[in-house]
């Protein structure tokens, strides 16, 4: 059976996966909806809250030990520039975008948060973020030069920020399609009158997954469907997108109106885990 | 008149006053100008951001040299405008305390590059021990891959690629352009095949700095630039080998007469400050 690898952040990973009693219920994300469609296996590394670095060193992992079979996909989503990455976030990737920002010391779960506040603050505040975005560069042209020399693989480069539209890249080779939307743009669209803040301040978490309504999931994951069948990406435009459809929840009764909407899942824990 | 643009750290730097190294030499036999960007002591993420500033300046008929310094010099946004501490603080964090009484002896403690240091200095050691050197060097091969890029984007223009540390621990993506050459030795073993049953240390006690421009004896940087013009008419490096360049011909410098010895051997560049340390 061939494969999607995907690699990026909470963009792209998998969706939300829930065991009650013997049976699974599954919350697709849009690779995974991608997957159904194809026909492929997915094998997801993105992880939320990680950084480009973490979707490179995956990749890169994955190159080295030649996991890449003819006929595979490689989904590629880059992040925000300035995610931490030190050797603890190979094993804690989802810290990368979390410790950016104040965290709950007495976790247990942070404890090397704890023990190395006063370095990681100083880390961050004298961080080169030019020089990280510059990286990022390097690392399309590192996979667009990969592309080249594996015409039997189909590559898509996705991104969750505008900083990517700017960056003047080679041609791609027929196998290596960018998507000119930016998805997070896209997610960003999707509310009305409100920002990310405004959204999750009654639910502390993003209700939706990879960052999108569920029809934008099944649009997304269609659109990038077509694109590889046609070699194309001019099928990307925002306006296939639904928009404007989200005013912040501020209550139980608003999150379940959008479940039985169909714009988000219905997960039972969601409050729990809150 | 074309021009040579470099890019890199003490390896690849100059010119010394009058003196010149490998680039400048290479740009004289070439009849073109030479603007070298090369910082001594600097980081390859350092000179890849000039390369980044500078490339749309590149004419066709130009040549890039791009030195890769070795992995694990330290940038933050301070190395923006004092790079030259990049190789510097590294080597004081690894413990190198040859190289911490080297750095006391030239940087003076009224410098900024000294205020910083002191002020920062357990941050850097954290750092050094806490990052991840695995994704520096997948960086390094990524400047690789934007450099190869660049050059079938760009095939009026030649790259020559030189290193300290030969890496072979990365596939070969087999995009091959003529005009994108990588030098497959380490320069870093040129010079150090140099030094006569002598440890760098002990060569440079006296003088407190590598009495050698871009490391090297004048002889094998002119060595240097000759192959490199060899291999720009080839479009191949096979022409590289270690038994090119001289070898043991340093011994440690203890005296003038030693000094005196290297520079009418036509080894050194004669420099005041050289002598001066040497008294």
């Amino acid at each position: 059976m061939a494969k999607i690898y995907a690699y990026g952040d909470s963009y792209i990973d998998n969706g939300y996966r829930l065991c009650i009693m013997d049976k699974v219920i599954e919350y697709d994300g849009w690779a995974q909806i991608l997957a159904k469609k194809l026909g492929y296996q997915l094998l997801n590394r993105g992880v939320s809250g990680s950084s480009t670095e973490n979707a490179m060193m995956k990749f890169t992992e994955d190159i080295k030990e030649n996991r890449f079979a003819s006929g595979d996909i490689i989904l590629f989503l880059t992040s925000t520039p300035g995610r931490l990455h030190l050797e603890f976030q190979r094993e804690r990737p989802e810290t990368a975008s979390v410790y950016l920002h104040e965290v709950d010391t007495s976790l247990p779960r942070h404890a090397w948060y704890r023990e190395n506040q006063h370095y990681i603050r100083w880390h961050i505040e004298n961080f080169d973020v030019g020089l990280a975005q510059l990286n990022h560069v390097c690392y399309l042209h590192t996979i667009i030069n990969f592309a080249r020399s594996r015409p039997d693989l189909k590559i898509m480069l996705l991104s969750n920020t505008d900083q990517d539209e700017q960056i003047k890249l080679p041609e791609l080779s027929p196998n290596c399609l960018r998507v000119p939307t930016e998805i997070g743009q896209i997610s960003r669209n999707e509310w009305i009158d409100c920002d990310y803040h405004g959204w999750i301040s009654f639910t502390k978490f993003d209700a939706r997954t990879n960052h999108l309504s569920n029809p934008n999931l099944n649009t997304l994951a269609q659109l990038v469907f077509d694109s590889l069948a046609t070699g194309s990406t001019d099928n990307f435009t925002y306006d296939k997108f639904q928009q404007r459809i989200f005013s912040p929840i501020r209550s139980k009764e608003d999150y379940y109106r959008y479940a039985e909407q169909g714009l988000i899942y219905n997960k039972p824990t969601f409050f729990d885990i809150k | 008149m074309n021009t040579i643009h470099a890019f890199g750290d003490s390896y690849i730097a100059g010119p010394f006053g009058d003196f010149t190294g490998w680039a400048g030499m290479l740009a004289t036999d070439m009849n073109m100008s030479l603007k070298n960007l090369g910082m001594p002591g600097s980081s390859t993420q350092y000179s890849f951001k000039k390369f980044m500033e500078n490339k749309h300046n590149f004419q066709n008929g130009d040549i890039v040299l791009f030195s890769f310094s070795a992995i694990g010099r330290v940038h933050f946004e301070f190395q923006n405008t004092e790079p030259t501490t990049a190789s510097q603080y590294f080597r004081i964090s690894i413990e190198d305390t040859f190289y911490e009484e080297f750095f006391k002896h030239l940087v003076p403690e009224s410098s900024i590059k000294r205020i910083w240091y002191d002020e920062n200095k357990d941050h850097i050691d954290w750092y050094v021990r806490n990052r991840d050197l695995e994704l520096e060097k997948i960086n390094d091969t990524a400047y690789r891959n934007l450099l190869k890029m660049e050059s079938i984007d760009n095939p009026g223009i030649k790259y020559i690629v030189s290193q300290l540390e030969v890496r072979s621990d990365w596939k070969d993506f087999k995009t091959q352009t003529s005009n994108y050459l990588e030098i497959p030795l380490s320069l870093r073993e040129i010079s150090y095949r140099e030094l006569d049953n002598t440890r760098y240390p002990d060569f440079v006690e006296l003088i407190k700095d590598d009495p050698r421009k871009n490391h090297m004896s004048i002889k094998n940087l002119k060595i240097l630039s000759g192959l490199i013009q060899e291999s720009l008419t080839t479009c191949s490096t096979r022409n590289f080998t270690h038994d090119q360049f001289e070898q043991k011909i340093f011994r440690p410098i203890l005296t003038h007469a030693d000094y005196d010895y290297y520079i009418n051997s036509g080894h050194l560049y004669d420099f005041k400050r050289a002598r001066e340390r040497l008294r």
